[in-house]
């Protein structure tokens, strides 16, 4: 079949593309997932749009107490940006357990998250931070929080016509504190679990938890319950931590039992709270 | 023996400036004018009766120039010893992964499609995985009902167990009175452990490239290790003359045991016989995961009785290795994996029984250690549980059964070049057996451990070499021992030059070609330095004979009186009466090169045949069974983390025997390779499988170890031990194998030390660990 | 339908015609002849592929060619220049980090990557800059180390 290939120069373009040829058309930012799923015949795209040459849509910016990030930027630029690294020290150190250098200099954030792998680095950590992302299409422009842009197994909201343009994270200005953990069986591969959470404190201990368990189910999973447990906790110093959460959102592995997922789940839990936790205090 | 100029030196390697320019020929870099790619459909079924293929819409694609099935192929099978396969499914498949038609055609792309227009019917036949169940009596399947019937090599012929029809070799080994060694045990302890199936997964996928030549002849480059065997193989699988077939062996990208059968050849062949153009047949990673060789999974149970003070006085040993759906070389695997259980004891009662199973797996192969990785798992770790069972130390205990030089090993042979004391000794020293343990930190429990290693090298077997003497006096070795990265172009023209006393740059290799290079068994069982080396020496003296008589009139003296150095010929004690070769030769006219004036070259060829002694078969004795075993020890230390169950190597330190090393830094290539491929055979490598389909045949999912998982270079130390070989090349043995071996055993005990847990199944993956250390808490 | 592609390989310029569903690996091998460049797996994982683009490593395999379009390309044919090898070859050859070499190349232009960007790296960020890279044959041992010496060589 015939393939047939654009280089948009603006996030205009690409969606006057996508527009035009909707579900038969394809985007590619740094191809790290997409590719393999091209060779493999997985997606035979009729349009394959390269996003790549949308220079406006890789950026790092403060703008508002929000960190703006393009859709375009590689996990590398955001990994070195010292702008990332002054204010989110925590989210910039998950970058360098993405993939290899090579993944990381030409995969993009918004591929990340498009993709919606459940083993995928980014959304549980972004989750924590409560992170926004801001959906374009030809005509209109949306922002929702990536908990309800991210609807199951390599699924989102997207519509055909639609595509990411940024992601924006609030900056809190209370005292906090935040961790990322991933239980992977090499350096660099994907998450067989792993859990993120963002704490904030106040006198009376935590006034507010965020807590994500990623990669075991059918997507990141905030445990609100857990949450509310952490509420107040900690005035005296010690946290009290019992990561239990509904087994029956695991996913089958063809590697690893269910049970053994619940019990690493439940230990990188128990780490990510307490680290956030002492962050929250050292802020 | 005279001081040694270039023997013993680590001459940096003849191929790496090709290597590092990216030079270097691989066959999977090459493209022909005119040539086709090829693309094989293969079995979906684990086992199933092919019913009927239909390829007409297929055909029909623009761009398809051949297909091929069994059809168009003789129907003869091929195989390594036991001569049971086919090269595409005639009416049967065995595996999910088996070829059962190939297409030709202008492009990858075009040969992939077509595939998707073939029209294969199958009817389903029940699939048996588990070699113990296999292995009954009255089996799910049978899954060669013609096994009996099958042809098979007459050197090591297979034995058949009458009531296991799934069995394809039975090897025995019996020494002393087990009943009565028993009888004198204070203890018996009996215990069973495993190795998961592991892939080779050299960087080169498997590729052949093949050209059908207007006279009718083949020629064929291909990534292999054994250029001879493959064109045994192409011969038995084709019906071809052997002299109507070229094999040309350019750089391999890796071998390690899985490049040794025709995986791609065969079918390029054929292919391009069909269409009478070139054909790349080139694997893609998936395909070398499930339709290339394999480590053979296995199941070994050992029995031993012991004293108390530790001394072992009767073992029983049954090995049972899954082969997958046919023999290979599995079927040597299964013989031969029964010395990793005599080289390194002294066990007076002895019983062991090895049984290669066939199961609708992927092909258990020859990989790297060839059985003993899986009989030394067993018994390292069997060792270690005696040691725990009667409160000695286990390095303590090994030192007690030890065999020594001079003394009879289970199979009958007299010791010789054994090394492992030494090799243990550095080992426990340098490791810090002794030292405190390293303090934990959180969850991270630190600890040390030490395994042992032997590796036999086969025999019977036989290598040649060729030498040409040049007029300006650079000597050139003709070999056919492939290159798959161990070295052994430069080992072998170490070893030409120290026999010519030239300088290494002096020597030209030229390896790899049928055509023009002679006869050898192969890159395989760390043989290459022992036996090729031996047959490099012989053939430089044979040329050195000729040189020499040709020289005697000129320098008018004996030819015994001479000797070589620098490309000129000396008389000994006379260093102002010489000749340079060249001058042996006369000018020719019209500037057309230079001639010598008898015999057309200074040529010399030798064979070396490594012979071995009779062997019983009811017991396996003999005097001469293998060519020599390598020796060693590896000790590791290790962080483990008791809540998740994560496993890290913080150090690695291995000591061992290879006789003498011919170039010490490539030995320790040798060995640090070896740590690495262990490191990842231990903790990570799997293959996992459903109902006989591959789920992991990718780098994503199946876990090789990266520069992370591998200590670097401040915490990975090797260490040479040589107890020199009576037959070998400057007492030479082979080392390419043993490493690999130890490092299990070493890890598994390491793990002991630090969390108090006994596995047994390799590998020791993290949830594997979790759960003996959860079972240990309860 | 094929699409014009202008590829900088090696200070050379290359005009030529490429499917959308072409990856930059076998475009460099195949049409271009610049097989340094290996092929081990496909999926990213290997890094055989491993090639420099405008000063960044990536994995060629997982590189559409036509998002190449324009940019400069470092392959292992170009890291030698005028017959001299760069300081991280000969220390491959003279550390023996080369066995059976089908890795090489690869690690090399991730050697180099790392080099660039950290001319001074010590072991644990050698062996973190490096395993995008697989190698089967030598446990990284050698390759490490001969990256350390090449970066102090290029120090002086
Ligand atoms: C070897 C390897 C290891 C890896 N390890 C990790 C890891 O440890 N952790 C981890 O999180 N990830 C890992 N990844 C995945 C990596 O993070 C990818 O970069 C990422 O998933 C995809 O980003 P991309 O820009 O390459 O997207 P592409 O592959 O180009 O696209 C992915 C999907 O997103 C869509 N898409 C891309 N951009 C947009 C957009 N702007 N708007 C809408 N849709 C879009 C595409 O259409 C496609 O469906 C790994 C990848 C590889 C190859
Ligand atoms: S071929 Fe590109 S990473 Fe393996
Ligand atoms: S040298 Fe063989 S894979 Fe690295």
């Amino acid at each position: 079949m015939n393939m047939f290939y654009y280089e948009p120069k603006t996030f205009q373009e690409a969606c006057d593309l996508l527009n035009k040829y909707q579900d038969d058309a394809k985007l590619i930012a740094g191809g790290q997932s997409l590719m393999i799923l091209l060779r493999q015949k997985v997606v035979v795209p009729e349009h394959l749009i390269n996003l790549k040459n949308i220079k406006e849509g890789a950026y790092i910016k403060e703008e508002g107490g929000e960190l703006k990030i393009g859709a375009l930027t590689t996990h590398r630029q955001i990994e070195k940006s010292p702008l990332v690294r002054e204010k989110l020290p925590a989210f910039a150190e998950v970058f360098s357990g993405i993939g290899s250098v090579q993944v990381r200099n030409w995969g993009t954030i918004g591929g990340n998250l498009a993709h919606s792998d459940p083993a995928g680095d980014l959304a549980p950590i972004l989750m924590v931070l409560g992170a926004r992302v801001r959906v374009i299409s030809k005509s209109n422009s949306n922002e929702m929080p990536l908990e309800s842009f991210i609807t199951g197994y390599l699924e989102t909201k997207l519509r055909a016509s639609e595509m990411l343009q940024e992601i924006i994270i609030p900056l809190s200005k209370a005292k906090s504190g935040m961790a990322y953990e991933k239980e992977s069986v090499r350096a660099g591969d994907m998450a067989m679990a792993s859990a993120a959470a963002f704490i904030e404190i106040g006198s009376k201990g935590i006034t507010r938890a965020k807590v994500v368990v990623g990669a075991v189910g059918e997507m990141p999973i905030r445990l609100e319950n857990l949450e509310k447990e952490l509420q107040g906790q900690g005035s005296k110093g010690e946290l009290h931590i019992d990561p239990k959460f509904d087994q029956s959102i695991i996913r089958m592995d063809p590697y690893v039992s269910k049970e053994y997922k619940y019990e690493i789940s439940k230990v990188k839990l128990r780490n990510v709270i307490q680290t956030a936790f002492e962050r929250a205090k050292q802020a | 023996m005279s001081e040694l100029n270039v023997v013993g030196k680590s001459v940096k390697r003849y191929d790496a400036l090709e290597k590092v320019t990216g030079k270097a020929p691989f066959v999977y870099d090459m493209f022909l004018p005119d040539m086709l790619w090829a693309k094989v459909l293969r079995s979906p079924y684990p086992h199933a009766k092919i019913i009927k293929i239909d390829t007409t819409e297929a055909e029909k694609l623009p761009g398809v120039v051949g297909i091929l099935t069994a059809a168009d192929l003789p129907k003869t099978n091929h195989g390594a010893g036991l001569i049971d396969e086919p090269t595409m499914a005639i009416d049967r498949v065995r595996f999910v992964g088996e070829p059962v038609v190939a297409v030709a055609a202008e492009s990858e792309d075009i040969a992939q499609e077509a595939l998707t227009l073939i029209d294969v019917e199958y009817e389903e036949l029940p699939g048996v995985f588990d070699p113990e169940i296999a292995m009954q009596t009255n089996p799910p399947s049978i899954i060669h009902p013609d096994l009996r019937s099958y042809s098979f090599s007459p050197v090591v012929p297979p034995a058949f167990d009458d009531d296991k029809p799934n069995v394809y070799n039975h090897y025995k080994i019996r020494h002393g009175n087990l009943e009565a060694g028993f009888q004198q045990a204070d203890v018996v302890i009996e215990n069973r452990f495993t190795t998961a199936m592991m892939q080779h997964c050299q960087m080169e996928p498997h590729v052949a490239v093949a050209r059908a030549e207007v006279n009718g002849d083949i020629t064929v480059w291909t990534s292999a290790q054994t250029i001879y065997g493959i064109k045994q193989m192409l011969c038995d699988a084709l019906q071809m003359s052997s002299s109507k077939v070229r094999v040309i062996v350019p750089y391999v990208g890796g071998g390690y045991g899985g490049k040794v059968e025709i995986k791609t050849e065969a079918i390029a062949v054929g292919l391009a016989m069909k269409t009478r153009r070139p054909v790349r047949f080139a694997f893609t990673r998936e395909e070398v995961f499930t339709s290339a060789s394999v480590r053979h999974p296995s199941v070994i149970y050992v029995k031993d009785g012991v004293k108390k003070d530790g001394t072992l006085v009767a073992r029983e040993v049954k090995v049972i290795l899954n082969g997958g759906a046919y023999s290979a070389y599995g079927y040597l695997t299964v013989r031969n994996a029964s010395f990793g259980a005599v080289g390194t004891y002294k066990v007076p009662n002895f019983k062991l029984d090895s049984y290669g199973v066939y199961t609708n797996l992927p092909i258990g192969g020859a990989f790297r250690g060839f059985g003993s990785n899986q009989v030394c798992w067993a018994i390292e770790c069997q060792m270690d549980r005696i040691a725990d069972h009667l409160n000695i130390d286990p390095v303590e205990l090994r030192r007690k059964n030890l065999l020594s030089e001079g003394e009879i090993n289970v199979s009958g042979e007299t010791t010789h070049s054994y090394g492992t004391k030494e090799c243990l000794e550095k080992v426990v020293e340098e490791i810090g057996y002794n030292q405190p343990k390293g303090e934990s930190k959180g969850p991270w429990k630190r600890g040390r451990g030490i395994g042992l290693a032997n590796k036999y090298s086969i025999a019977p077997t036989s290598s040649c070499a060729i030498i040409k003497l040049h007029d300006d006096g650079y000597v050139e070795l003709r070999t056919s021992a492939d290159e798959m990265g161990q070295g052994s172009r430069t080992v072998l023209a170490q070893i030409a030059a120290e026999e010519f006393n030239v300088e290494f740059d002096k020597v030209k290799v030229v390896a790899g070609d049928t055509l023009i290079t002679p006869y050898d068994q192969g890159s395989i069982s760390s043989r290459t330095t022992y036996n090729t080396g031996n047959a490099v020496r012989l053939a430089c003296e044979d040329a050195k004979r000729q040189l020499f008589k040709q020289a005697a009139k000129k320098l008018e003296a004996p030819p015994e009186k001479l000797e070589t150095a620098n490309g000129r010929v000396f008389v000994k004690g006379s260093p102002d009466r010489s000749i340079a070769f060249g001058d042996l030769f006369i000018p020719t006219m019209f500037a057309s090169g230079k001639v010598l004036k008898q015999g057309a070259e200074l040529l010399g060829k030798a064979t070396w045949y490594q012979f071995a002694s009779a062997e019983d078969k009811e017991t396996g004795q003999g005097t001469r069974v293998v060519a020599f075993y390598i020796h060693g020890a590896t000790g590791a230390e290790v962080e483990v983390n008791e809540e998740t169950g994560e496993v890290r190597v913080i150090k690695a330190v291995s000591a061992f025997d290879m006789g003498k090393a011919i170039n010490p830094e490539l030995c320790e290539q040798q060995i640090e390779g070896g740590i690495g491929m262990g490191i990842g055979a231990a903790l990570y490598e799997e293959m996992a499988f459903d109902n006989g389909a591959v789920l992991n045949p990718n780098f994503m999912d199946y876990k090789i170890p990266t520069s992370r998982e591998i200590p670097g270079p401040s915490n990975v130390k090797s260490f040479i031990v040589e107890a020199n070989h009576p037959d070998g090349p400057f007492g030479a043995k082979g080392i390419g194998e043993g490493v690999t071996i130890s490092v299990g055993p070493a890890i598994q005990a390491a793990i002991n030390d630090a969390v108090g847990i006994r596995l047994g199944d390799m590998p020791m993956t993290r949830e594997r660990v979790f759960q003996a250390l959860s079972r240990k808490k309860a | 339908m094929k699409y014009p592609l202008k590829l900088h390989v090696n200070q050379r310029t290359y005009n030529l015609e490429v499917y959308p569903s072409q990856n930059l690996r076998d475009v460099l091998r195949e049409e271009l002849g610049l097989t340094g460049t290996k092929e081990g797996c496909s999926t990213g994982n290997c890094g055989a592929c491993t090639v420099i683009m405008n000063g960044m490593s990536v994995k060629s395999c997982l590189i559409l060619a036509l998002q190449a379009d324009g940019k400069e390309i470092l392959t292992v044919e170009g890291l030698s220049t005028n017959g001299q090898l760069h300081p991280l070859q000969e220390s491959f050859i003279d550390k023996q980090a080369v066995q059976c070499g089908y890795c090489t190349p690869g690690m090399l232009m991730s050697a180099k990557a790392l080099l660039d960007q950290n001319p001074n790296p010590t072991e644990e960020e050698v062996r973190d800059g490096l395993h995008g890279n697989i190698c089967r044959c030598t446990g990284y041992v050698k390759i490490v180390e001969a990256v350390l010496d090449a970066a102090e060589k290029i120090g002086q």
